[in-house]
């Protein structure tokens, strides 16, 4: 009678140090990159200054220069290549391409730049540790007399598309 | 009586003494295997997003399910992976709670086990389950900040059934 009793109380001195945990609360940490959004302002305007209404393409470069004009169709005025500033993340990479609305036979195309590989679409160029990109711009642009209207200041538009790489 | 018929064959086994043996081999036994354990082996991660409002919902596979204000700006997305160990063939329950920290929201969790709460999620014959999970995150970006490696927190729990 009095082993048994022993064996009971041992059985029980077992018993509880083995019971286990029936439940476990693990906390954790998943992880994200927040971004400043992106956003792109203009300093300065391209202009490519006047052309005359015949066909021909003139090709303005980075540098407030046109660098090419094999027709001769510039005819002066203020020339200046356009400066872009892209804002976002200190030291992230971005994408930028540019699409041409082309109308009124004022045709832009073959934009060069002076950040990156110098053609559209750029793919990897840094933003700098203070979250800027200044992008120089410059860009031909074909004259199609038969559908080009003589007049001043005639708007040239084209879009600026940038994504963090 | 029957107590003096087990005295009479040489065994004095009171019958006050067998019950709480019974008793207490009763009570050990659903309770002598391996505590729940939950490992880490690969931390969730929604890459880049934009500090604009918006949500987005990371799937169990490495995947974007949703972006519907495409605030997600690249990096690299990986679902939480997660190893549960403990009894073999034991059965448990599982929940995922979330946090709402700096205008960064978690919640809506989704695992390869099923949604949360899993009822009875039951491990294999080693005692083990690896589980994936994805879940859903929200940028308010009136309260978010910029900058790299922000840390979303949440609590999985889980309980033998």
């Amino acid at each position: 009678m009095r082993k048994l009793t022993f064996l009971s109380l041992a059985a029980l001195v077992v018993a509880f140090p083995i019971s286990q945990a029936l439940a476990l609360d693990s906390p954790q940490d998943a992880k994200v990159d927040v971004f400043i959004a992106l956003s792109v302002a203009e300093t300065v305007e391209m202009d490519f200054g006047a052309v005359i209404d015949a066909d021909g393409t003139i090709t303005l470069d980075t540098n407030d220069v046109i660098a090419a004009d094999p027709a001769n169709i510039h005819q002066g005025g203020t020339v200046a290549s356009g400066v872009y500033t892209i804002t976002g993340q200190p030291s992230q990479a971005v994408d930028i391409a540019i699409t041409p609305a082309n109308a009124n036979g004022l045709l832009l195309a073959n934009f060069t730049t002076d950040v990156g590989g110098g053609t559209f679409p750029l793919a990897g160029v840094m933003i700098n540790g203070l979250g800027d990109l200044a992008m120089g711009l410059g860009a031909d642009l074909t004259v199609q007399s038969g559908v080009a209207a003589p007049g001043a200041n005639q708007s040239l538009n084209f879009t600026i598309t940038v994504t963090y790489n | 009586m029957h107590w003096l018929k087990l005295q009479g064959v040489g065994r004095p086994v009171g019958r006050a003494c067998v019950w709480p043996m019974l008793l207490v081999v009763a009570l050990a036994a659903p309770v002598c295997g391996a505590d729940l354990d939950i490992v880490e082996t690969i931390q969730m991660d929604f890459g880049a997003v934009l500090d604009q409002n918006g949500a987005l919902t990371l799937g169990i596979n490495d995947n974007l399910v949703a972006d519907p204000s495409g605030i997600h700006a690249g990096g690299v997305l990986r679902s939480g992976r997660f190893l549960i160990t403990g009894d073999p063939f034991a059965a448990f329950s599982l929940d995922i709670s979330g946090s709402n920290v700096d205008g960064l929201i978690l919640n809506s969790f989704n695992t390869s086990a099923g949604q949360p709460p899993v009822l009875n999620a039951v491990l294999n014959g080693l005692g083990q389950l690896t589980v994936r999970f994805g879940a859903v995150l929200t940028v308010q970006s009136s309260r978010a900040e910029p900058g790299l490696d922000h840390l979303l927190s949440y609590t999985i729990s889980v309980n033998y059934n």
